[in-house]
């Protein structure tokens, strides 16, 4: 049996909000193999990017990990000092952010923030950093890097910022990378060469990824392995093929019959009715219910059991009478 | 945390009231005539008698700050007016219009601006001569700017508003657009720069009339009074410190004011 | 390239702005500017030789444009008072003032931006709330009132300096220091209040973008993240504080130097108003609001250096 690099275990984090503290995640649990690509769908509000804030230990300041563990290769990270983090990120952990136009330095050049992540953990000679900044510019398929050393990030197009973002979040070598929501920003022709260039990188790199999207085509192309995430929980966690096959929990079902397909063209695209609970008004029953096709009465009222398949794991009440024994 | 954010500007506003219900009463009663001479009570130390001590002349100290708000008052009231008045043609006409007429517009505005502190006062004054009516007229002058800038802006953010397009396109007016659409929104930008001008002006009267180009005797004035005290800053440091202290109150309440209306205008927005 | 063209015409625009401005007030708005200068009592004779003098008799446009051709060729008119050229009787007091605003400038810079980059490392609601009473207080102090309140405590009570008598460089170095620190405490108070309030409000804004999470998943301090990251970015919109601070602080001069009785600008101005000494008076008024101009111009030239989005718009690469 391998090792899982990262395992987030039975974390819990909760927001501090006007109307009062609630939790955000709850009892979130899941691994990630070495060079592994593990996918996060779900919509806006499941909490998504608190799970991989969580993770890189850059939560707001209103947020808290209650309870939990989160262990990277041998260390706990929830228990980090400051200095131990400034270690961690960058060079074994980084970080890809959705919104390549803001999350450069408007007033530094390309060259220096890339090569930054080396002055910061390495010792390399002012020579070598160059080096190896224009090679990383080069991978990511960066043009003419010499003459972009130089250059300011608002001469830059979107794509070639978040080719920037990525160069950044590789130079350091990490065992693991967060990518949040890294193409929802960009053109969808944009989007494809970033997904090319993650599958490169994925065939190329001896490294893990976790990759948060809300589009099935991305999570596809890239991952092997897939969380579907509803208001703060993972409902369904298995291998993609498996999950596009034969989804088994009703969001991950509606999910899938929500995606654009060509067979069904002139067809109304289908819809999931409602939207993600807000969190002052989730109840003690699964969260879905109220959108779910198929609630039965026990949904409202109690939480349901994780069940496992083969390669799969669905938090459900369907699947109760299915599979006796219960996780 | 609310509550927190608006300590300074209930301050500011508990601080103006202090002052204008000051202003009120010395309308109808002070404790002394602000100008009766008492030769034997020179440099009086305050007491229960005169609780800010009297001046190089023996007059009531109290009873010539309480009038001296009339005047700061007055003059406030008066430069806000004749700023925001002319301000608000100038900002309206380079906001609405734009092109060449806006471009020509702000550099006046930049012009004007180029005269530090209450330097384009001064320059007015050597002209005419120093008094309550040219202290005002100069000083009113000088706030235009700060009123022309805001309102300018919020004609130039409002114009490109939706609602405002739709009624330009359905062929409404000029004025009617003004009124009904622009003016209502600029409302509180506008009483924000007006608090701020208001103790701007305050202060630039207290330097004017430390200078001797402010108002004159016998209207009463705060910087004046500083002038007249600061040669007994030795013997009588209490007179100084109690006239500063006044204009300083008179100053940050004004612009604690304005703060607290920006904080508020920031949170709608 | 645009950009220094387009700044260069319209600070040239300005300049031409102001001159008018001035010009006006003093030789159109007044009537009969000689009537002005001699006083109500003063009989046709005197008037029409003093027009004579200053060339009245000639239309205002002409009038004008001997003026500020006369300004190019430094030559600024003659003071009434002093019977010698305004050039000459300004030579010896534009450096107090000029070492005043130097000094003051120094002050503001070097206390202001220490305090205003250590408060922003706090945050808090109520220290906030505090911080922000606390500089506004700095800000409503009349500063001449402060000067009186420094002379107080440190001539009168402490007897560490001197009250008034000013001191040139050139006799006494330190003694000159000392004349001129109070004076520029004093004018020095309101602006570090100001760069306070803005440099920690543009920190604290700065620290909450998006460029600093992205510094920190780099595994940077928060050291490293204040100096390399948010400050260079911070520092932008304060130059434009700066600009404003310079101006004021020439404002701020001319009533200082009559509190500490500096030989300066600001003092000759309110003689020279006083003795209704008007070309001096003009020339004074013309010489300020030209150094704030060029002041300006200057922050405006330095933001094309500081900020790359400026000096490299449009060169998409």
């Amino acid at each position: 049996m391998v090792k899982p690099l990262l395992s987030v275990e039975e974390v819990e984090v909760s927001l501090q909000l006007p109307e009062g503290e609630f939790n955000a995640l709850e009892r979130i649990s899941f691994s990630v193999y070495p060079n592994e690509v593990v996918g996060i769908v779900g919509e806006s509000g499941c909490g998504k990017s608190l799970t991989s804030q969580a993770i890189m230990g850059i939560l707001p300041k209103n947020a808290i990990i209650k309870q939990g563990k989160i262990i990277f290769q041998d260390d706990e990270l929830t228990a980090l000092s400051r200095k131990q983090w400034q270690q961690i990120r960058g060079s074994k952990l980084s970080m890809i952010f959705q919104e390549p136009m803001t999350s450069l330095n408007p007033v530094l050049t390309i060259g220096k923030q890339i090569s930054e992540v080396l002055k910061q953990h390495t010792t390399l000679s002012k020579k070598d950093m160059k080096e190896k900044t224009i090679s990383i510019m080069k991978e990511v398929g960066l043009p003419r890097a010499a003459q972009l050393w130089k250059a300011y990030p608002h001469q830059l197009s979107g794509g070639m910022r978040q080719r920037v973002v990525i160069a950044m979040a590789l130079i350091g070598q990490p065992k693991l990378i967060i990518a949040d929501e890294p193409t929802t920003a960009l053109d969808v022709t944009i989007q494809a060469q970033i997904v090319e260039l993650f599958k490169k990188i994925k065939q190329t790199r001896n490294m893990s990824m976790i990759f948060i999207s809300h589009d099935w085509g991305v999570i596809h192309a890239i991952c092997d392995r897939v969380l579907v995430m509803y208001a703060g929980r993972i409902v369904e966690q298995g291998s993609i093929s498996k999950l596009l096959s034969s989804p088994k929990h009703p969001y991950t079902k509606s999910l899938i019959q929500s995606i654009p397909d060509g067979a069904r063209r002139g067809q109304p695209l289908y819809t999931i009715p409602g939207t993600v609970p807000q969190l002052h008004v989730r109840h003690t029953g699964c969260p879905f219910a109220d959108r779910c096709q198929f609630k039965i009465a026990s949904c409202e009222q109690i939480f349901p059991h994780t069940y496992k398949f083969n390669e799969q794991t669905v938090t459900c009440h369907l699947y109760a009478k299915e599979k006796e024994v219960s996780l | 945390m609310n509550k927190a954010n608006r300590l300074p500007f209930y301050l500011g506003l508990s601080f103006v009231i202090v002052l204008l219900s000051m202003m009120f009463i010395s309308l109808f009663y002070t404790p002394y005539e602000p100008n009766a001479i008492d030769p034997n009570n020179r440099l009086a130390t305050p007491s229960l008698a005169h609780p800010f001590g009297t001046d190089n002349f023996g007059r009531d100290i109290l009873s010539r700050v309480m009038v001296g708000t009339q005047t700061a008052f007055l003059i406030g009231t008066t430069t806000v007016m004749i700023g925001l008045s002319i301000g608000f043609i100038l900002g309206a006409c380079a906001g609405y219009f734009g092109g060449w007429l806006d471009e020509l517009l702000m550099r006046f505005i930049d012009a004007m601006l180029a005269f530090p502190g209450i330097l384009l006062a001064i320059m007015l004054i050597a002209v005419f001569e120093a008094g309550m009516k040219n202290t005002i007229i100069a000083l009113g002058i000088m706030s235009i700017p700060a009123f022309a800038r805001v309102i300018r802006s919020s004609f130039i953010q409002y114009k490109s508003y939706d609602f405002v397009k739709a009624s330009i396109a359905k062929g409404a007016g000029a004025f009617h657009i003004i009124l009904k659409h622009i003016f209502p929104n600029a409302i509180s930008p506008i009483l924000v720069v007006s608090s701020l001008s208001f103790s701007g002006s305050i202060l630039a009267e207290s330097g004017l009339s430390y200078l001797g180009l402010g108002v004159q005797p016998p209207d009463p004035s705060w910087g004046r009074m500083l002038k007249e005290a600061q040669p007994y800053i030795e013997s009588a440091p209490w007179y100084v410190i109690i006239v500063g202290s006044i204009i300083t109150i008179m100053v940050l309440g004004f612009n604690l004011l304005s703060d607290g209306l920006r904080d508020i205008q920031d949170r709608k927005a | 390239m645009r950009y220094y063209l387009y700044k260069t015409s319209m600070f040239i625009l300005t300049l031409v702005m102001v001159s008018l401005i001035i010009f006006f007030v003093f030789q159109l708005l007044p009537g009969n500017p000689a009537q002005i200068i001699l006083g109500l009592d003063a009989d046709e004779q005197q008037i029409r030789n003093l027009e004579q003098e200053l060339g009245l008799e000639r239309p205002a446009t002409e009038r004008y444009i001997d003026w500020i051709a006369g300004v190019f060729q430094g030559n600024l008119g003659e003071s009434l008072r002093y019977q010698l050229p305004v050039s000459e009787v300004l030579a010896d007091r534009i450096p107090v003032t000029m070492s005043l605003a130097v000094f003051s400038m120094l002050l503001t810079i070097l206390v202001g931006f220490p305090l205003g980059i250590l408060i922003a490392r706090t945050d808090g609601k109520f220290i906030s709330v505090f911080l922000s009473m606390i500089t506004q207080l700095g800000i409503s102090i009349p500063s001449f009132w402060f000067g009186f309140m420094l002379i107080l405590l440190f001539s009168v009570i402490l007897k560490w300096f001197p009250t008034f008598g000013y001191v040139p460089w050139s006799e006494d170095f330190f003694g000159a220091l000392r004349a001129y620190f109070l004076p520029s405490l004093a004018i020095a108070i309101s602006n570090i209040a100001v760069v306070i309030r803005y440099l920690r409000n543009t920190i604290l804004d700065q620290k909450k973008m998006d460029y600093v999470r992205t510094a920190t998943c780099k595994g940077l301090s928060e050291r490293a993240i204040l100096y390399r990251h948010v400050l260079r970015n911070a520092f932008i919109p304060v130059l434009t504080i700066i600009g404003l601070i310079t101006a004021d602080t020439l404002g701020g001069s001319i009533i200082i130097e009559n509190v500490f009785a500096l030989p300066g600008l600001g003092n000759l101005l309110i003689q020279s108003i006083t003795s209704r000494d008007f070309p001096l008076v003009q020339s004074m008024v013309l010489y300020i609001a030209v150094i704030v101009l060029v002041i300006n111009f200057m922050v405006d030239l330095l933001y094309k250096l500081i900020d790359p989005r400026i000096s490299k718009r449009g060169e998409q690469l």
